[in-house]
């Protein structure tokens, strides 16, 4: 993936380029959601994303990325007893893909040729630990979708078919990209994505006229412009080690608990999900801002991406969700 | 280097140009789209892809994943007794030829779309034969294409194709100067362009075209030229008159045209030569149209196509099942050899028979679909009169409360409004509430009753999605007195004796239907028509939007 476009030299597209790095302090936030038209860069930014996350330390041959030998399941035979460091996974998952694809399967080869019956792993194996994108999320056939539900829920791939019995952990920071005016997507799936955001062309010609520019740079020579750019990634990537650091450090005193609480009283948002999130949320943007306790604007700037996508309905305002969002915010923080 | 004769001249040469752009750098421009029927322009065009250097390759709209991205080839796989890969289409070399593409559904064409994004593909030409409004979904791909050209109205044994590789000088590539990329991307907002990408591939046909020319320096020309053959199809409004380009030109949202900034007296700025350029090729009625309606945004949806897409309708596979084959069960060839496969040892160890591969009967699994047959629910609203806004806006309001729960139901909905003389198709069949909203943010009324329009305009879009394999039903919002007739001609007599026409035409299509009298009194005449076309007939003076949707989903299941 040495072609991919530096995300660094994306241009605009801050609420997008910040969920990500949000989402790789604390993982546990759950995964992105990046609705936009066509032509805006939601595949080119989240693409980028690979070069730019610090590497995981996995057991080496381990088709499931295991931190450690004794988390290796049994059915894996490849592994060595040594640690090594790789690039965090990033997985596409390409829409067509077939459900054993997704889940592994009987390997056939093996069986052909040796009559053994032995598991292979599948996508999801390969993105444990890691990250699973999924572009034209809103398209992925319902079987999947199905899927990836309840393996996204519990951590836990379990296959049980042609005579196989396998399970594996597979914990993975969903991302989804997709154009809205395609169909929607289904509210389940919606709510396993932490935050969403909305991705827009950059307005300014100024601003337009940069992203043609770097675009012609580095269309004429990727490597070249690449390499120009890895010491802004080498930044990024700083930034996100010390926000992971400082996570732990991060506290959020009572009054800020409530006011979450309140926001998502106001807003209508259904279950605790969304206020976990956004608890998760603010925590991790105070970490990435250097800061150890959390404080309204904190909320204040990630509160739309926590929340839009959770909002109950109403087909009839008009007003889109995050506008919804900031107008509960101003009304709660004052 | 632009060659002014007659419009269709221009186009051959333009088409040519295009093709030549796209063999030179298939990565930046994709491919190139032709909307043509079948007949003699697509056979010059398909020989003449064939006779290149590169070839050319057939897609057809049928072939599965395995076939266009590559997969396990279950037949190899057997003969050789070891897994054998076959690559697919789009891995071939040489031009990938995209015949009947309307037939396309949705999830094909994202994959060739994500195919493009992450691998190298030779250039595509696309043969797009749908009807006006037919529904297709090629908004993914049409997006990554850089050029589109309509043949419908090019005279016969008018098309030459000549594009024989041209030799392009070994120098780097021009770039364009700080003002012309300004001019490129400020024009593109102009014409209400909002996506990145045409605006990447106008910088990079300009340098081509440049280089073509052997000059060392992207000149005027070369921008106009580039931005006549990627801008203008996509072309979604005009820019007004006194609107001239500068930082502060920002659009607020994308939504709107440009704002606009007051003119200073500077005629001959080069952005305006690029908008004249880009102007002069777009066809006449595209003109008419952007002006008459404002709505033109929504309309083209940034494609060029003019229909928006949706969900594609394919059974949903259901996991394999022991079982025979038979005429209406396919075999799963995959499925079969897993189960088969790991006993192959013990089977060979047991039989005389020397073949690579031993399968029992018990083995075969057969392929399983469950098919869930979509709904397109179309509204057709009587936009005529005074009370038109209102029953106009309850309508909407219908749609978008079905479109709601459109998800769970998997509803497609439509709305049609007539009035005037005219019977217009507001929203093509969407199941996205995002879409419906675009579309239906301006919505003119008033003027006389073209009833049977309506009904006409109705049935037929009916036919059309039953053709793409939904099931249509139609609801329709009207007094029921209809004053114009069929030929836009004023008079209650003809424009009724039309109706009940159109009618008897609905019955043998045999589509579901529900009138909904919202006059102040019922109208035995509308029940007579609804009678004959085989639908209900219910009076509901004061329907409301929640009513409308109910009603509509009760009565049309």
């Amino acid at each position: 993936m040495n072609s991919a476009f530096p995300f660094s030299a994306i241009v605009g597209q801050d609420d997008m380029k910040l969920a990500l790095t949000l989402t790789a302090i604390d993982p546990k936030i759950g995964g992105v959601l990046a609705f936009g038209d066509r032509g805006t860069g939601k595949s080119t930014a989240i693409r980028a994303l690979a070069d730019l996350l610090p590497n995981v330390e996995v057991v080496q041959g381990c088709p499931v990325n295991s931190e450690q030998m004794e988390q290796v399941p049994d059915w894996v035979k490849t592994a060595k007893p040594e640690i090594i460091s790789i690039n965090t996974p990033v997985v596409d998952l390409p829409l067509g893909v077939s459900a054993d694809r997704v889940t592994g399967a009987l390997d056939i080869e093996r069986a052909l040729v040796d009559g053994v019956k032995e598991f292979q792993p599948g996508l999801l194996a390969k993105a444990n630990r890691g990250y699973l994108y999924i572009d034209e999320v809103n398209l992925l056939e319902d079987h999947i979708v199905d899927l990836l539900l309840d393996v996204a829920q519990s951590g836990i791939n379990t296959v049980e078919k042609e005579g196989l019995s396998i399970t594996h952990a597979s914990r993975f920071i969903l991302i989804g990209s997709g154009n809205p005016e395609e169909g929607e997507l289904r509210p389940q799936l919606l709510d396993r994505f932490g935050l969403s955001v909305e991705v827009r062309t950059p307005q300014t010609i100024m601003d337009r006229v940069d992203v043609i520019k770097r675009r012609d740079e580095f269309d004429r020579d990727p490597e070249a412009y690449c390499a120009k750019w890895a010491a802004e990634n080498a930044k990024v990537r700083n930034i996100i080690l010390e926000g992971r650091e400082r996570l732990n450090g991060v506290t959020m005193n009572h009054e800020m608990l409530e006011i979450c609480a309140e926001i998502c009283v106001a807003m209508g948002s259904d279950g605790l999900r969304g206020e976990l999130t956004l608890l998760k949320t603010a925590r991790a943007f105070a970490a990435l801002q250097g800061d150890f306790i959390v404080h309204n604007e904190h909320i204040k700037r990630i509160a739309p991406m926590a929340l839009s996508h959770r909002l109950r309905r109403d087909p009839l305002d008009d007003t889109g969700s995050s506008v919804r969002v900031e107008r509960t915010l101003d009304a709660v923080l004052g | 280097m632009l060659f002014w004769g007659e419009m269709s001249d221009q186009k051959i040469y333009l088409a040519n140009l295009a093709m030549q752009l796209c063999q030179m750098d298939p990565k930046t421009f994709g491919g190139i789209v032709f909307k043509t029927g079948a007949g003699a322009h697509m056979d010059t065009v398909r020989t003449a892809l064939r006779n290149t250097k590169l070839g050319s390759t057939v897609i057809h709209p049928n072939m599965g994943v395995s076939d266009l991205i590559g997969g396990i080839d279950p037949i190899e796989s057997l003969t050789a007794g070891k897994l054998v890969h076959k690559s697919g289409v789009l891995a071939r070399s040489g031009w990938n030829v995209v015949v009947m593409a309307e037939r396309l559904t949705q999830q094909t064409a994202v994959l060739i779309s994500q195919h493009m994004d992450t691998n190298h593909t030779d250039p595509f030409c696309i043969f797009d034969e749908s009807e006006p409004n037919e529904e297709n979904h090629l908004s993914a791909l049409s997006e990554r294409m850089a050029f589109f050209f309509d043949l419908n109205n090019l005279r016969q044994n008018q098309f030459l194709v000549d594009i024989a590789p041209i030799k392009l000088a070994k120098k780097a590539i021009p770039k364009l100067s700080p003002e012309q990329q300004k001019m490129v991307v400020s024009v593109a907002l102009q014409f209400g362009i909002f996506s990145l990408r045409p605006v990447a591939m106008v910088q990079r046909a300009a340098q081509y075209l440049c280089l073509m020319d052997e000059r060392d320096r992207v000149s005027q020309d070369d921008i106009d030229t580039a931005a006549q053959l990627i801008y203008a199809h996509r072309v979604t409004s005009l820019p007004s008159q006194k609107e001239t380009a500068g930082e502060t030109n920002e659009p607020t949202n994308q939504n709107e045209p440009t704002d606009s900034k007051e003119q200073n007296d500077t005629l001959e700025l080069p952005e305006d030569l690029v908008i004249e350029a880009v102007k002069a090729i777009l066809p006449k009625d595209l003109l008419d149209q952007i002006t008459a309606k404002k709505r033109a945004k929504a309309k083209s949806n940034g494609d060029g196509f003019g229909l928006a897409q949706k969900s594609a309708l394919r059974g949903r596979p259901l996991p394999a099942l022991i079982g025979r084959p038979n005429d209406h069960v396919r075999i799963d060839i995959l499925s079969s050899l897993r189960t088969a496969a790991p006993w192959q040892k013990l089977r060979k160890s047991q039989s005389s028979n020397d073949a690579r591969i031993i399968i029992f009967p018990s083995d075969l699994h057969i392929q399983r679909f469950e098919n869930r047959s979509e709904r397109v629910v179309i509204f057709s609203v009587d936009a005529s009169g005074s009370a038109a806004m209102t029953r106009l806006g309850e309508a909407k309001g219908a749609v978008e409360l079905m479109l709601a729960q459109a998800y769970s139901k998997r509803d497609y909905v439509a709305l049609i409004g007539f009035r005037d003389g005219r019977a217009d198709i507001l929203l093509p069949p969407t199941r996205s509430l995002v879409q419906a909203k675009k579309n239906l943010a301006a919505l003119a009324a008033g003027g006389g009753t073209p009833l049977a329009m309506g009904m006409n305009s109705a049935l037929n879009l009916a036919a059309l999605v039953r053709r793409s394999g939904k099931s249509p039903s139609m609801a329709f919002l009207t007094d029921g007195k209809g004053n114009i007739d069929l030929e836009g001609q004023p008079g209650r007599q003809k424009a009724m004796s039309d109706a009940a026409q159109i009618a008897e035409m609905g019955r043998a299509l045999n589509v579901p239907a529900i009138f909904i009298d919202c006059g102040r009194r019922g109208n035995p005449e509308l029940a007579k028509i609804a009678n004959k076309m085989g639908g209900e007939y219910l009076c509901l003076p004061r329907a409301n939007a929640q009513a409308i949707s109910d009603l509509a989903q009760s009565h049309l299941e």
